[in-house]
């Protein structure tokens, strides 16, 4: 993972990951497409641990500020601000919010070939297009 | 044949009538990736391996395949 917060880092500036456990990755102030009520937002993503966990384990969801919303004021849909499970209220109750989106083909490749496959550039590359996807989420 | 920006990053295609498919192998993406077409009026469009980029894209993206969920949170809710 430090790999790859290397490059995240060259693209997003501010990052930082959880270096004990590899639990969580963290992007602070992403730039946001026009059609929302931020001009940048912070990610938090989960990342799988255990065996197998990441890479092999695509990430689930990932979370961003409570209060997104678009600009127009319309309802987001697969985005959610309350839960009942523990560790998940734990992230609610600082202020994130949880987009629920599935990956179905994860094809990482792992080693020194990493870029060949996906990994958390791309999980980042998914999110900015959901971002931009604001269309879809508001029907 | 042009530039194009994919993920972020300016792609060299010197194709001919370049494709989705020829845009995802200049970019080195994953094969089974979807190439998403953002228009000039802010939709994004989903391309086919064999559809050409459209014209009035704006910009593309190249993505792990993916399906908007239902959280398995129960008690989850719509935000705003």
């Amino acid at each position: 993972m430090q790999t790859e917060a290397l490059e995240l880092a060259r693209r997003y500036r501010s990052v930082s990951y959880d270096r004990e456990d590899g639990t969580w990755f963290y992007i602070e102030k992403l730039a946001m497409p026009p059609g929302w009520n931020k001009q940048y937002v912070d990610i938090l993503i989960d990342i799988p641990w255990g065996n197998p966990g990441y890479p092999s384990v695509a990430p689930q969801w990932f979370w961003t500020d409570q209060d997104l919303a678009t600009s127009s004021g319309r309802s987001i849909q697969h985005f959610f601000t309350r839960g009942s499970n523990l560790a998940d209220r734990q992230h609610l109750d600082k202020g994130w919010g949880h987009f629920c989106v599935h990956i179905n083909q994860w094809r990482p490749a792992g080693g020194r070939n990493w870029q060949q496959g996906h990994s958390l550039i791309s999980y980042l590359d998914l999110i900015k297009t959901i971002f931009r996807d604001r269309k879809r989420l508001t029907r | 044949m042009g530039h194009y920006i994919v993920n972020g990053e300016v792609i060299d295609v010197r194709d001919e009538r370049p494709t989705a498919r020829d845009l995802k192998r200049h970019g080195n993406s994953v094969s089974t990736d979807w190439v998403m077409a953002t228009m000039a009026n802010g939709e994004v469009v989903k391309l086919e391996d064999h559809d050409p980029l459209p014209a009035n894209a704006v910009n593309y993206a190249t993505v792990v395949p993916y399906e908007y969920g239902m959280s398995s949170l129960s008690g989850g809710e719509y935000g705003h």
